[in-house]
């Protein structure tokens, strides 16, 4: 069974669940316990919560990682066993970027230090460039596809 | 899966006095965004559906999340000073292809592999038709618009639709997002979308300035 | 309204979280010292929520956030931490801490913190 994660949603499975979604300058955060064979998914679309009140808790960096991590946990995960995938922060439109660093690349910065705090290693990366990515995680193997459309483009030069 | 019905209003925007004006702005523009695609393949393009509501980025990304893996040619203008709009351009792989074959004469294949050429074609396509779209809004709002050189891409549509609504100007703001399908008039066929996301108070500004 | 305790060894560090959790509502607040006036503290008072420093002498952080979680499962305690930390705060998150925040904090961290543990 596959599971699509949308913007700001979590999702954590303990069956041989797919979750999959797709991602451009969001971060698709994969987590899996090898042991219990417990995996999950943030689509997290920000860095940080600002001023944002209702906004819902996966949307953001900081409360999306935590709220990921908690329920890993409470589903028997143990973080220090954890692997962690982080794909995604793509900057699409670099070129219209007008000051600073795009939001794809800040989204990346924000889970990388939130893993950090936790001491959680991250195993598998595909972050940056322009193009978005196709990602599915088989939450009972711990299986990662990343797919993008990459290599069907022929650059010129 | 039909995404759209008519012209559908968003409730949320019912008693509001701009919805009408933007309405009909957003119509007539669309139109001459249309005309100029059917000046250009020399086929009769028509807008077959269109809607305009107020939304969040999650409601937006969720409505058109079944199409996320497809592959699309996109096109994104900015609009900055003026008024925080985005304005995109997505063409269904298969169309976008068909369609640069109607423009270019080259007898290209459906293949795995897409060239820049054909990215950038279509692109070019996409900025006649942007800048058309541009002129009618700024003649429809009579006020002077600026679009910032557009991006073009190929890459999956659910990305695309991140990068169009996940920006800056658009961060805790109301939105209105108008989005259009076009085809062609008799043989249907060609998924061609146009979205439009606009600050909302920025829009409606504009709008009482008329 | 509800009823805040600080746990912390530095009187500096109570008063900075003190003044941003005032400046935004009227919260209650309690002090203590280290991991055992806190505990005792909490069995006294039940405060809603519990912000806890992880490095005390005379228990830390993590032993006084596990004793009180054993005594009240539903005590919703955020804990603060700082880079180098790693080990004690996966052990306060898999002991079901509510949440965490990083020093150096800002004062909007610790509001929105708050009013996130509250509203779970």
């Amino acid at each position: 069974m596959e599971l699509f994660i949308r913007m700001s949603e979590i999702q954590v499975e303990k069956e041989p669940i797919v979750l999959k979604t797709v991602v451009g300058s969001c971060i698709a955060l994969c987590l899996w316990d090898p042991k219990v064979r417990i995996g999950g998914m943030a689509h997290i679309v920000m860095p940080k919560k600002n001023g944002d009140v209702d906004a819902p808790i996966g949307k953001y960096a900081d409360t999306g990682v935590r709220s990921l991590l908690k329920q890993m946990t409470q589903n028997g995960a143990n973080i220090s066993r954890l692997h962690a995938m982080c794909i995604g922060g793509a900057s699409m439109f670099m070129q219209s970027g007008k000051n600073g660093s795009s939001i794809g690349s800040r989204n990346v910065e924000a889970v990388k230090q939130e893993l950090q705090v936790l001491g959680i290693e991250i195993t598998t990366e595909a972050v940056g460039g322009i193009m978005g990515r196709k990602v599915s995680m088989n939450c009972n193997d711990g299986s990662i596809t990343i797919t993008t459309l990459q290599q069907r483009i022929q650059w010129n030069n | 899966m039909e995404l759209y019905k008519s012209e559908e209003i968003s409730e949320v925007m019912l008693n509001d006095s701009n919805q009408d004006n933007l309405r009909d702005i957003f119509q007539k523009t669309f139109h001459d965004a249309a005309k100029s695609l059917s000046q250009l393949v020399g086929q009769n393009m028509i807008i077959d559906q269109y809607k305009i509501e107020q939304i969040t980025s999650e409601e937006f990304s969720a409505q058109v999340e079944e199409q996320f893996e497809q592959s699309y040619f996109a096109s994104i203008i900015k609009v900055e000073e003026d008024l925080d709009t985005n304005i995109a351009f997505l063409i269904q792989e298969e169309a976008g292809l068909d369609i640069y074959r109607l423009i270019s004469g080259e007898q290209i294949k459906n293949s795995d592999v897409i060239s820049e050429n054909v990215i950038a074609g279509i692109g070019e396509m996409n900025n006649i038709l942007g800048s058309s779209f541009i002129n009618s809004l700024a003649n429809h709002l009579g006020i002077t618009i600026h679009g910032i050189a557009p991006i073009n891409t190929f890459d999956m549509f659910g990305a695309i639709i991140e990068s169009i609504v996940l920006q800056e100007e658009f961060l805790n703001r109301e939105i209105i997002c108008a989005d259009a399908k076009i085809r062609e008039e008799h043989l249907g066929g060609y998924d061609i979308r146009l979205i439009i996301m606009s600050d909302k108070e920025r829009l409606y500004h504009t709008l009482e300035q008329i | 309204m509800g009823t805040i305790m600080i746990v912390d060894d530095a009187r500096l560090m109570r008063n900075i979280i003190k003044n941003s959790i005032q400046e935004d509502s009227d919260h209650r607040i309690l002090e203590a010292e280290n991991g055992h006036q806190a505990v005792e503290l909490y069995k006294k008072e039940k405060p809603d929520i519990v912000t806890m420093d992880i490095t005390m002498e005379e228990k830390n952080g993590v032993e006084a956030a596990k004793e009180i979680l054993e005594y009240d499962s539903n005590a919703k305690i955020i804990m603060v931490t700082s880079l180098g930390q790693e080990k004690l705060l996966q052990e306060c998150i898999e002991a079901g801490v509510s949440d965490y925040i990083v020093k150096p904090f800002t004062k909007e961290r610790i509001i929105s913190s708050v009013e996130n543990t509250v509203n779970q």
